[in-house]
């Protein structure tokens, strides 16, 4: 088409200006694709967000090669022992958006099988997430992250419920320091209002105090957006996954998908590490390798370009606020923007304390490594904050840091969600650049898939379906007489083998042969927080070494810490 | 609820000492708990020698060490609740704990020991930022692999921190075939004892690199190096002095701290600079009726000195059971002055002499006068070195007329 032509040498052009390089550019049905050779990561992203942020445009294929570009891999088959298998419905990716698909799906008379290329869930984006549930005040509106952030917001209380899941509306508080910063407070209440709250409130000083007791003095008026929650991301992932189980999902851990079979454009097999299994229905909930999924099945349009967050996590002794603590200094640098290092004050279910996530482009998408840079950053920008607000809190020491982790975020270059069937592929659908807030935004993403399969499947309704699933009883939050009353039944539940969150020889065990169950110290970590205290496993880890060889049948030099070749031990000695 | 004279709470050499201690000063109902499966504490896993030399004028091991305590036990009627974790603990002296044998429980004690030992400093309290994979271990757990499991943590090791059990595994795993790179120390000088360094590092060619550290983990499923970095005067790393060493483990060794978790759910007072309860001469904690003892208190050099301070706070703990300590007991406090990082212990309250351990900021390699001030009781060493810990008595009679802080410095003579 001429108008493509004539649009491709016309962002070209902006690229030149801009980066002041030659890129290719072609366009086709509103996809742009980039090709050629630039001197930086960094100007081959800032081709790609160039041209995303054109309105012209409706995705972005980055083929723009850099020194240090990383080549991707498939990973070896291991097995054929699917080779055969039928499914209706397959879903690639185990993380809370696959997941949770599966269990909405199941609520049909459909057959479903979910494939992970990891031995446990969520290991990619949803476990490295700061598991916020976001209000939608800062997704720009109009935008589908925001619709659905939007609408996912207020649907958690059921969910949770359901589902039985840690999750509280702790609310994000927004504080005035001086008299100029009371001055902005009427535009949070304004944006809160227009794109997220019904009633958001302006609060003086003796509302404040029983949000936040402790302030400053100097602080006399904020705003607490009241829905912004806080879940315990993992025991959600494992949730969904137990639920979608019950009602007929099969899932598939250690099970990477390695190509997509299309015949006459429309989706017929799905090729795995373990096989071939038949379907007609490809839901691609890939995460972080979205386009990877896109590209086996011929329908490559779009990239997505990792973005890595680094968090820090406290000690429990360290628990300054109850809310997302958000001074007016922070929340005007945090309004959406690209480069902003970005970050905030986040408690967990768990009582940690959290600051992060930062936000740093990456060339791998498996980088998920720390930099002393980020721990700084974090530390340095918010501790200061937190003493000077919450002055009856100490300024804690960087000692009291008990673990760091990075996540990288699945961003497409338009920067938002892609939740639709394929335009070129019958039976695909993609549910794709799931980065922030996709955990806030998940029950409104699943529902939008749902409505999806329905109007194109119309499948019947499984009567059998039930939402409601329990989570397995936790020791340390019973009262003595049902501690004594356990340990009587079970002399493994007296045996603590993890002293600082108090976990018992029972639950290790039960973590190792759950329904979905830990293969690794990682896993049962996950699962227990055996391990994820301040300790960090200094004292537990040779026990869960020994139950976890004993439980699985492996000798103790084939007990790994995460996956593949992570051992724990090299052998025997002498 | 079950009801007891003396609560002792944890069985390495300061619980078992003060046991015996407490028992053998009248207490009638003694009752251990340890949450192992025996007695001995970290005793077991340290099978190298070096224990006793001063308590018994003997060259023991780690497990013979406590053998030789447990079996004086045994001769006493002291009840000892095995695999029993005690989770929780009140200021007025009622102990919770977890069992498979006995199950959830309440205990009231009319005194209580708290003999709990530390716990190893990690990675996170270090920040060594990079990947997360396995074959990364504190020096400790590795110690227990070895000599209690029979296994080895990897094949190409690097120890980060001079501490003790650090150096000590480097001796162990080179005698079971593994190749140790090198010791890293942050500081300018070692962290462990000098026999240490000597008999651990030196004796089987083990290079010790001063102010080094480690600066980034590399390797995705198992560690595959680490970057290692010079620092400067103020301990920060040198940029441009980084060199990547290949290694399938590394050792962390960098220091102890009490366990001070039940401490805290006391309300017990902890010092700033130990980490542990502010404690007296006596071993009694700010909570009335509860003492600490041992590594719990401060992380001691030698069970010698852990011993002592049980057997002082069994005593006590005895008198305190049965009434015979008064109420209202006078204190001053014992403040570092001077080149003093710490001392041990912080407060004096007239009952019995004085031992002070104490701990030099600095090192000083020439001869030194340790003062007490007041009384003014100056004593004289021939240097002071912070990994050797300093022991001063002062005679409770010299103190007796005491009203204000008493100061103590460590001064070139
Ligand atoms: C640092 C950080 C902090 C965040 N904080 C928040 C927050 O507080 N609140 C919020 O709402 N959102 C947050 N997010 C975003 C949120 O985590 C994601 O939007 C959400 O987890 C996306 O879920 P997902 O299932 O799409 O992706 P993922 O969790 O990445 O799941 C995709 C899965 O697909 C699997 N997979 C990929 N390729 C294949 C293949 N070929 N075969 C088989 N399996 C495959 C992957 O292994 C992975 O498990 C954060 C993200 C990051 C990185």
């Amino acid at each position: 088409m001429r108008s493509d032509r004539a649009l491709a040498r016309e962002i070209q052009g902006e690229i030149e200006k801009t980066t002041g390089e030659k890129v290719a550019v072609s366009m086709s049905d509103g996809i742009a694709g980039l090709r050629g050779h630039l001197t930086s990561h960094q100007a081959a992203l800032e081709a790609g967000h160039l041209v995303g942020s054109l309105d012209k445009v409706r995705e972005v294929v980055n083929d723009i090669v850099f020194p240090g570009k990383m080549r991707f891999k498939s990973p070896p088959g291991v097995s054929e022992e699917l080779t055969g298998r039928e499914f209706d419905v397959v879903i690639v990716g185990g993380g809370v958006i696959g997941l949770a698909v599966a269990r909405e799906l199941s609520q049909f008379n459909l057959s479903i099988a979910l494939f992970e290329r990891h031995n446990d869930v969520g290991m990619d984006q949803t476990t490295h997430s700061n598991a916020m549930i976001h209000p939608a005040i800062q997704a720009k509106h109009g935008t589908l992250r925001w619709e659905m952030n939007y609408k996912g917001n207020p649907m958690w209380d059921d969910t949770a419920r359901q589902l039985d899941v840690d999750f509280k509306r702790v609310g994000t508080l927004i504080v005035a320091e001086n008299a100029g910063e009371e001055a902005l407070l009427p535009y949070a209440v304004n944006a809160a209002i227009k794109h997220n709250d019904p009633e958001p409130k302006l609060l003086d000083r003796d509302d404040l105090d029983r949000v936040e007791p402790g302030l400053a003095p100097n602080i006399r008026k904020g705003v607490l957006v009241w829905n912004t929650g806080i879940i315990n991301v993992f025991e959600l992932l494992i949730a969904y996954a137990e639920n979608a189980l019950s009602n007929g999902v099969s899932i598939f851990l250690d099970t990477a998908v390695t190509g997509v079979q299309t015949e006459d454009f429309s989706i017929k097999a799905v090729d795995t590490t373990r096989g071939t299994v038949k379907t007609g229905l490809l839901i691609n909930a890939a995460g972080l390798y979205a386009d990877r999924i896109a590209e086996y099945a011929g329908d490559r349009f779009f990239s997505i370009h990792p973005r890595k967050g680094e968090t820090i996590i406290f000690d429990k002794s360290y628990q300054p606020v109850r809310t997302v603590f958000a001074p007016v200094s922070i929340a005007a640098e945090s309004q959406e923007s690209k480069y902003t290092k970005g970050g905030g004050i986040i408690p967990t279910t768990d009582g940690n304390l959290q600051f992060g996530p930062t936000a740093m482009e990456v060339c791998d998408r498996e980088d998920v490594s720390t930099t002393a840079e980020g721990c700084d950053y974090l530390f340095d920008k918010f501790a200061p904050v937190l003493e000077r607000l919450k002055p009856g809190y100490e300024r804690p020491d960087k000692g009291k840091i008990i673990a760091r982790f990075a996540g990288c975020r699945a961003a497409t270059y338009k920067e938002d969600f892609i939740i639709e069937p394929s335009r070129k592929v019958r039976g695909l659908v993609h549910v794709a650049g799931i980065q922030s807030p996709g955990l806030a935004s998940a029950p409104a993403i699943v529902e939008r898939v749902r409505e999806i399969i329905r109007g194109e499947r119309h499948p019947a309704v499984n009567d059998k379906f039930n939402p409601v699933r329990k989570r397995q009883v936790r020791f340390s939050e019973l009262d003595l007489k049902q501690q004594d009353e356990l340990i009587r039944a079970n002399p493994l539940c007296g045996h603590i083998v993890c002293r600082c969150e108090n976990v018992s020889e029972a639950e290790v065990v039960r973590a190792l042969h759950g329904d979905v169950p830990a293969r690794s110290l990682d896993g049962v970590k996950r699962r227990t927080r055996a391990g994820q205290g301040r300790c960090q496993g200094g004292f537990c880890t040779p026990r869960i070494v020994e139950i976890a060889s004993r439980e699985m049948n492996i000798g103790k030099e084939h007990v790994v810490k995460s996956e593949g070749k992570s051992y724990v031990l090299s052998g025997r000695t002498k | 609820m079950m009801q007891v004279d003396v609560a002792v709470i944890g069985s390495g050499p300061a619980g078992l000492t003060a046991a015996i201690q407490a028992h053998k000063s009248g207490a009638r109902k003694v009752l251990l708990l340890e949450r192992e499966e025996e007695l001995g504490g970290i005793l077991k896993q340290c099978i190298h020698n070096g224990f006793g030399l001063e308590q018994f004028k003997q060259n023991y091991t780690g497990p013979e060490y406590a053998e030789r305590l447990i079996k004086e036990l045994e001769k006493t009627g002291v009840q000892c609740f095995l695999n029993t974790l005690v989770t929780d603990l009140s200021s007025d002296r009622v102990i919770t704990a977890l069992s498979p044998e006995h199950g959830a429980l309440e205990i009231t004690a009319k005194s209580i020991v708290l003999a709990m030992g530390c716990r190893e400093r990690t990675r996170s309290s270090v920040g060594i930022p990079g990947t997360r994979p396995a074959g990364i271990f504190t020096a400790g757990v590795v110690q227990r692999f070895v000599n209690i499991d029979g296994y080895l943590p990897g094949k190409k090791i690097v120890i980060l921190g001079s501490g003790d059990i650090g150096l000590i595994m480097a001796r162990r795993l080179t005698l079971e075939g593994a190749t140790v790179i090198g010791v890293y120390e942050i500081m300018s000088y070692p962290g462990g004892l000098k026999r240490n360094i000597v008999q651990c590092l030196n004796d089987f060619d083990i290079p010790l690199y001063l102010s080094h550290t480690v600066t980034e983990i590399k390797g995705k499923e198992r560690l595959e190096g680490v970057v290692i970095s010079k620092v400067d005067g103020n301990l920060h790393p040198v940029q441009g002095t980084e060199e990547l060493i290949e290694c399938d483990t590394l050792l962390l060794s960098v220091g102890l701290i009490p366990e001070n978790e039940l401490s805290k759910k006391a309300g017990i007072e902890l010092s700033p600079a130990t980490k542990g309860p502010v404690t007296t001469e006596i071993m009694e904690t700010s909570v009335p009726g509860i003492f600490a003892c041992g590594n719990v208190s401060t992380v001691f050099d030698l069970v010698d000195y852990v011993a002592q301070t049980g057997t002082a706070a069994g005593a006590f703990a005895a008198q305190y059971a049965f009434g015979s300590l008064s109420a209202d007991r006078q204190s001053v406090d014992i403040v570092a002055g001077e080149n003093v990082r710490l001392l041990f212990p912080q407060r004096y309250g007239f009952q019995d002499d004085l031992v002070l351990f104490i701990r030099a900021a600095e090192p000083v390699e020439k001869p030194v006068v340790i003062e007490v001030t007041p009384p003014g009781s100056k004593v004289n060493r021939v240097y002071a070195r912070p990994n050797e810990m300093l022991r001063v008595k002062v005679p409770k009679e010299k103190l007796a007329e005491v009203r204000q802080p008493i100061r103590v410095s460590i001064r070139e003579k």
